[in-house]
C-alpha cells in the first residue's frame, strides 16, 4: 500500500470529442501535494495547465484517473455532492478576480462563510481577522469599481482563504496585475502560505510568481514534463533554475514537434 | 448589401428579443381584431339609424371608447418600442462601433436601423393579423355573446378585413414612426470610443442619498395607507381624490427608491437574514436592480394599476351584463301610463298580433296623497346625502327620483304579476301590508335604526319586505311598492295604469319601436319618460314609459360592452408591454451577468440551486411592480366594487371583481414568467 498524501492526482486523463479532432488535453498526469505546500504548475499555453486546475476545482470532469483530498476520491461525486465539495473545501483566486460587482469587499469575503451557513459572530471574527492580516480593512466598504486591481486581488485572496479550504487554486493571479501590485498578491500568497499554513496550488506562465512556489510542475503537452523544488536555494538561483528549465522544455518541445529523436 | 444585413440582423433580433417580438404580434392581432368590431356589417347596422349614417347612442360610445382605447394603446405601444430601441442599440454598441470602424456613415447606420425595424415590424405585422384572424372570432364570439345574440361567423366580408387590417397597419407604422423618431438623435451623437465602451460598463451601485430616499419611502407607504384610510372611512372626496392621484403618482417612483435604500440599509446594518446562504447575493441583485431601474418599475406599476383596475370595471360591467338586467327587466313588456283610465287597448292588439302570448295582466297602481315611504328614503339613501353634491342639488333629487307621492298596490294584482314571473304567491291578512323594493335598496337600509315600517302610517301592521326583481324603475313604484289588502284600495284614488306582458318565446324584433309609434312617439325621445321617476338606479337605467324587454336588455349590454370591450382590450396591452419589458431586462441581465451565476458556481453554489435562485430573483423582480400595483388598486376596485353593488343591488360581494382581474393576471404573468425563465436558465446555468 502506497504512502497517502493530502492531495493526490493519479492518472488523470481528460479529452475533448469535437466530432472528427479528438484532443488530449490531458495525457496521465500524476501528482501530489502535501499539506501547507506551495506548488506551482508551469507551461506554455494549451498545455492543459487551466484544465488541471478546472478539474482540481470539480468545475470540470475528468475523462480518467483520479483525484483525492485528503484520502477522499472525487471522480465518482455527483453534481450536488461536488458542488458542497467545492464550497467547503476549496478556494479560488482568479486573474480576472471574479468579484461579485453587486457585493462590497467586506460582502464578497463574507458570501463563502454564509454558504456554508456559519454563525453571525463567527462569519465577523473571521472577517476582521483576515481583513488585518491581508492589510485591506480599509477597504471592505468599497464595491469593486471602486478599488485598483491589486486590491480587488487581495480581496479575493482573502475569499478563497475565509473557510480555511483545503486547497487554495490560483488561476493566473497575477495576469492583470502591475508589477507592483504582482509583487504585494504574491506576498499575500506567501503569507497564506506560510503563517496561515494554507495549501496553495498555483497556475501561471510568468516566472517571477513561479519563483515563490516551493515545488514546480512543469506541463508540457498535456504531461508532466519536469518538476522543480526550491529546497534552499535563494531567489536568483531559484529565478535562474526555472528559466532553465523552460528553455530546456521549449527546445525539446520544438525539436519534438520538428520530428527530432533526443 | 446594407438590405441583406437588415434582413438578417432583424433575424437576429428576433430570436434573441422573442418576447417581444411575441408581444408585437399579440397587440397587433388585438389591434386588428378590435378594429374589426368597427367594421363589422352587422354591428355597423347595429349602431346606426336607419340608412341615413346617423350613429345611435351605443354607436356613438363605441366610436368614441373605441378611438380612445387605440389612441391609449397606440402611446404604450410606441413607448414599447422606443424604449426597446435604445435597449437593443445599448446592448449592440459594439457592433455598431465595429459598423463606423468599417467606414459606414452614421446616416448608413440610421438607415440600417431604420429598415432593421421596419422588417420586424412587417414580421410582427403579418404574424399579429394571422393571429388577429383567429383572436377576431373569439373576440365577436364574446362580443355578441355579451349582447345576448348569437353569431354566425360565416359571412365576413373581404372589405370590411381590409379596411381593419388597413387601419392596424396603419396604426403600426405610427408606432414605430414615432418610435424612430425619438430616437434618431442617437445616430448623430454616437462616438466610436463611446459605442465600444458601453457595453463593458457594469451599472454601478449607487448609494448617495439613501436618508432622503427612505424618507420618501416612508411618505409613499404613508400615502397608500392614506388612501386606504380615506376610502374605507368614506372620508374621499373630489378635492382628496385629486390630490391622492398625484400623490399616488409620485409613491410610485419614491416606493422604488425607498425600497432600494431600506434594502441598502439592512445589509449594510447586518441584518440577520444576510448571513443565511444566497440570501445576501439575492438582497444585492434585488435592491441594486430596483435602484438602477427605479424609473421603469415606477411605470410599469402603474402601467399594471390601469391594467388591474380597468379590468376589474370591465368584469364589473360585464357581470352586471349577465345579472342585474334580468332583474331590471322582469317583465317581456311592461308599459305605464299618467292617464288613471288608459286601457291599452290598441298596445294589447298589436301585441297580440305579434308575439306569442303567454300571460297579459293590465292593472293600476293607486296612491293616497301620501309620501312618508318616499320620504324615508330620501332620508336614508346615502345618493341623497351625497357629500361631493351641490345642496340644491341634492335637494332637487327628491323630486326627480320619486313620484310625489307613494305607491300602492292590491295584493291581487300583485299576486297576479309574481305569477306571472314564476313567484310564490304572497299570503295577506286583512290587517297587513308589505313593502316591495329592489335588492339594493333593501341592502341599504337593512341594518338601519330608522326602520321604515315606522315612518308609515297606513293603519295596517307590517308584514316584512320582498325583494325580488319587480320592474321598479318607474313602472311598479319606484324603489318601493306598497302592496296592501285590495280592500284597502276602496279609499284610495288612482295613480298610474299598466300592462306587463310574458310571452311564450322572443318578442319581434322593433316591437318596442313599433309600440312608441303607436303612441305617436319615436323611440328614444319619448317625452312621456318626463313624468316617470327612477329612483336610486342612476347608473344604467334610462326612463321609458314602454320597456321591451329584449330591446332594452340588448341596449344596455351593448352600452356596456362598448365600455368593458376597450377596457378589457388596454388592460391586456398594458399587462403584455410591461411583462415584456420585465422579461427583456431579465434575459438581458442573465446574458450580461452570467459571470456573477459562474462564481457562485465557483463557490460552490450548485446547479439546482443557481436555478433556484435565478427562480427566486425573477419572482422576486416580477412580482414587485404587480405587489404595488395591486395593492393600490385593491383599495380602488374592492372600493368601486363595493359602491356598485350598493348602487346596482347586484348580489356580488364588492372584492370578487378584482379578484377574477387577478385571475386573468395571473395567466398572462405566468405565461411570460415561464418563457423569461427558460430564457434565462438556459443563459446561465
Amino acid at each position: 500500500m502506497g504512502e497517502r498524501h493530502y492531495i493526490e492526482v493519479k492518472n488523470l486523463v481528460k479529452n475533448y470529442d469535437t466530432g472528427k479532432v479528438k484532443v488530449c488535453a490531458v495525457d496521465h498526469v500524476s501528482f501530489y501535494a502535501e499539506q501547507g505546500e506551495f506548488i506551482g504548475i508551469m507551461g506554455a499555453s494549451g498545455s492543459g495547465k487551466t484544465t488541471i486546475l478546472n478539474i482540481l476545482s470539480a468545475i470540470d470532469t475528468m475523462s480518467d484517473g483520479e483525484v483525492f483530498y485528503d484520502g477522499v476520491s472525487i471522480s465518482g461525486m455527483q453534481e450536488a455532492e461536488l458542488s458542497d465539495f467545492r464550497r467547503k473545501n476549496l478556494g479560488f483566486v482568479f486573474q480576472d478576480y471574479n468579484l461579485l460587482d453587486t457585493l462590497t469587499m467586506e460582502e464578497n469575503i463574507m458570501l463563502p462563510m454564509a454558504l456554508n451557513n456559519r454563525e453571525r459572530k463567527e462569519i465577523d471574527d473571521r472577517i476582521k481577522e483576515i481583513s488585518e492580516r491581508l492589510q485591506i480593512g480599509d477597504i471592505m466598504e468599497k464595491f469593486p469599481y471602486e478599488v485598483s486591481g491589486g486590491q480587488k486581488q487581495r480581496v479575493a485572496c482573502a475569499r478563497a482563504l475565509v473557510n480555511n479550504p483545503k486547497l487554495i487554486l490560483a488561476d493566473e493571479p497575477t495576469g492583470a496585475l502591475d508589477s507592483k501590485s504582482s509583487a504585494m498578491l504574491l506576498h499575500t500568497l506567501q503569507v497564506m502560505n506560510e503563517e496561515l499554513g494554507a495549501t496553495i496550488l498555483m497556475v501561471t506562465h510568468d516566472v517571477f510568481s513561479a519563483c515563490y512556489c516551493g515545488r514546480i510542475l512543469f506541463l508540457s503537452d498535456g504531461k508532466i514534463c519536469a518538476e522543480l523544488k526550491r529546497e534552499n536555494r535563494d531567489k536568483r538561483e531559484y529565478l535562474n533554475r526555472i528559466l532553465d528549465m523552460q528553455s530546456q522544455i521549449g527546445d525539446e518541445h520544438t525539436m519534438e514537434r520538428e520530428g527530432c529523436v533526443c | 448589401m446594407l438590405n441583406r444585413l437588415a434582413l438578417r440582423n432583424a433575424g437576429r433580433l428576433w430570436k434573441d428579443y422573442l418576447n417581444y417580438f411575441l408581444t408585437l404580434c399579440i397587440i397587433t392581432a388585438l389591434m386588428f381584431s378590435f378594429h374589426s368590431l368597427l367594421f363589422s356589417k352587422d354591428i355597423h347596422e347595429m349602431i346606426h339609424y336607419g340608412d341615413n349614417g346617423e350613429l345611435s347612442t351605443a354607436g356613438t360610445m363605441l366610436v368614441t371608447f373605441m378611438a380612445v382605447s387605440t389612441a391609449i394603446v397606440i402611446s404604450v405601444t410606441g413607448w414599447l418600442i422606443h424604449y426597446m430601441m435604445r435597449f437593443i442599440l445599448e446592448k449592440r454598441s459594439r457592433e455598431f462601433a465595429i459598423y463606423l470602424l468599417a467606414g459606414m456613415q452614421k446616416k448608413q447606420m440610421a438607415g440600417l436601423c431604420v429598415k432593421e425595424n421596419l422588417f420586424l415590424g412587417a414580421a410582427a405585422l403579418g404574424t399579429g393579423i394571422f393571429l388577429g384572424g383567429g383572436l377576431r372570432r373569439a373576440l365577436f364570439f364574446l362580443f355578441y355573446k355579451s349582447i345576448g345574440k348569437s353569431y354566425k361567423p360565416v359571412g365576413q366580408n373581404v372589405k370590411s378585413n381590409l379596411s381593419a387590417v388597413l387601419l392596424t397597419a396603419f396604426l403600426f407604422v405610427v408606432c414605430f414612426g414615432m418610435a424612430l423618431l425619438r430616437n434618431s438623435k442617437i445616430f448623430t451623437r454616437m462616438e466610436i470610443i463611446g459605442l465600444l465602451q458601453m457595453d463593458r460598463q457594469n451599472e454601478r451601485v449607487e448609494e448617495t442619498r439613501n436618508q432622503l430616499w427612505r424618507r420618501l419611502f416612508i411618505l409613499a407607504v404613508g400615502n397608500v395607507l392614506f388612501l386606504y384610510f380615506l376610502i374605507f372611512t368614506g372620508r374621499i372626496s373630489k378635492g382628496t381624490a385629486a390630490v391622492e392621484m398625484i400623490a399616488m403618482a409620485f409613491t410610485f417612483y419614491a416606493f422604488w427608491l425607498g425600497l432600494s435604500a431600506f434594502g441598502a440599509a439592512y445589509i449594510k446594518g447586518r441584518g440577520r437574514l444576510i448571513y443565511r446562504r444566497v440570501n445576501l447575493f439575492l438582497m444585492r441583485q434585488f435592491s441594486f436592480k430596483i435602484r438602477n431601474t427605479c424609473f421603469v418599475l415606477g411605470t410599469l406599476s402603474l402601467l399594471f394599476l390601469f391594467a388591474l383596475t380597468g379590468s376589474s370595471f370591465a368584469f364589473m360591467l360585464s357581470d352586471y351584463q349577465n345579472k342585474q338586467l334580468e332583474t331590471e327587466y322582469p317583465f317581456d313588456v311592461i308599459m305605464i301610463s299618467d292617464d288613471a283610465e288608459e286601457n291599452f287597448s290598441e298596445e294589447e292588439k298589436l301585441i297580440e298580433e305579434t308575439t306569442d302570448v303567454q300571460t297579459l295582466l293590465k292593472y293600476t297602481v293607486y296612491q293616497n296623497r301620501t309620501s312618508e315611504m318616499g320620504d324615508y328614503l330620501y332620508r336614508n339613501l346615502s345618493l341623497f346625502s351625497d357629500r361631493d353634491s351641490d345642496p340644491i342639488m341634492t335637494e332637487g333629487k327628491r323630486d326627480i327620483a320619486y313620484y310625489d307621492y307613494d305607491v300602492y298596490m292590491g295584493i291581487t294584482d300583485y299576486n297576479s304579476l309574481r305569477e306571472m314571473l314564476g313567484l310564490e304567491k304572497v299570503v295577506l291578512r286583512g290587517d297587513q301590508y308589505l313593502i316591495h323594493m329592489p335588492n339594493r335598496v333593501y341592502q341599504e337600509i337593512r341594518n338601519k335604526g330608522d326602520r321604515p315600517e315606522n315612518s308609515l302610517h297606513t293603519g295596517l301592521t307590517f308584514a316584512g319586505i320582498r325583494t325580488e326583481g319587480f320592474a321598479q324603475n318607474g313602472h311598479n313604484g319606484t324603489d318601493y311598492l306598497l302592496i296592501v289588502p285590495d280592500w284597502k284600495l276602496a279609499g284610495m284614488k288612482k295613480y298610474f295604469s299598466l300592462m306587463a306582458v310574458m310571452a311564450k318565446g322572443d318578442v319581434p324584433e322593433g316591437l318596442s319601436e313599433r309600440l312608441y309609434g303607436l303612441a305617436g312617439k319615436t323611440r328614444g325621445y319619448d317625452e312621456l319618460a318626463d313624468f316617470i321617476k327612477i329612483g336610486s338606479e342612476e347608473l344604467f337605467l334610462m326612463p321609458a314609459s314602454i320597456q321591451v324587454k329584449s330591446r332594452e336588455v340588448w341596449e344596455l349590454k351593448f352600452l356596456m360592452s362598448t365600455l368593458s370591450f376597450p377596457l378589457f382590450y388596454i388592460g391586456l396591452v398594458f399587462l403584455c408591454v410591461s411583462f415584456t419589458v420585465l422579461s427583456v431586462q431579465q434575459i438581458s441581465d442573465s446574458h450580461k451577468y452570467k459571470f456573477r451565476y459562474r462564481i457562485l458556481y465557483q463557490l460552490g453554489v450548485g446547479k439546482r440551486q443557481i436555478e433556484k435562485l435565478l427562480a427566486k430573483q425573477m419572482a422576486l423582480y416580477y412580482l414587485c411592480p404587480v405587489f404595488l400595483a395591486a395593492v393600490v388598486s385593491a383599495a380602488l376596485v374592492v372600493y368601486v366594487g363595493l359602491q356598485f353593488v350598493a348602487h346596482t343591488g347586484i348580489r356580488t360581494a364588492g372584492g370578487m371583481y378584482f379578484a377574477a382581474s387577478c385571475g386573468g393576471f395571473l395567466g398572462v404573468y405566468l405565461l411570460y414568467f415561464g418563457l423569461t425563465y427558460i430564457q434565462c436558465r438556459r443563459e446561465v446555468v
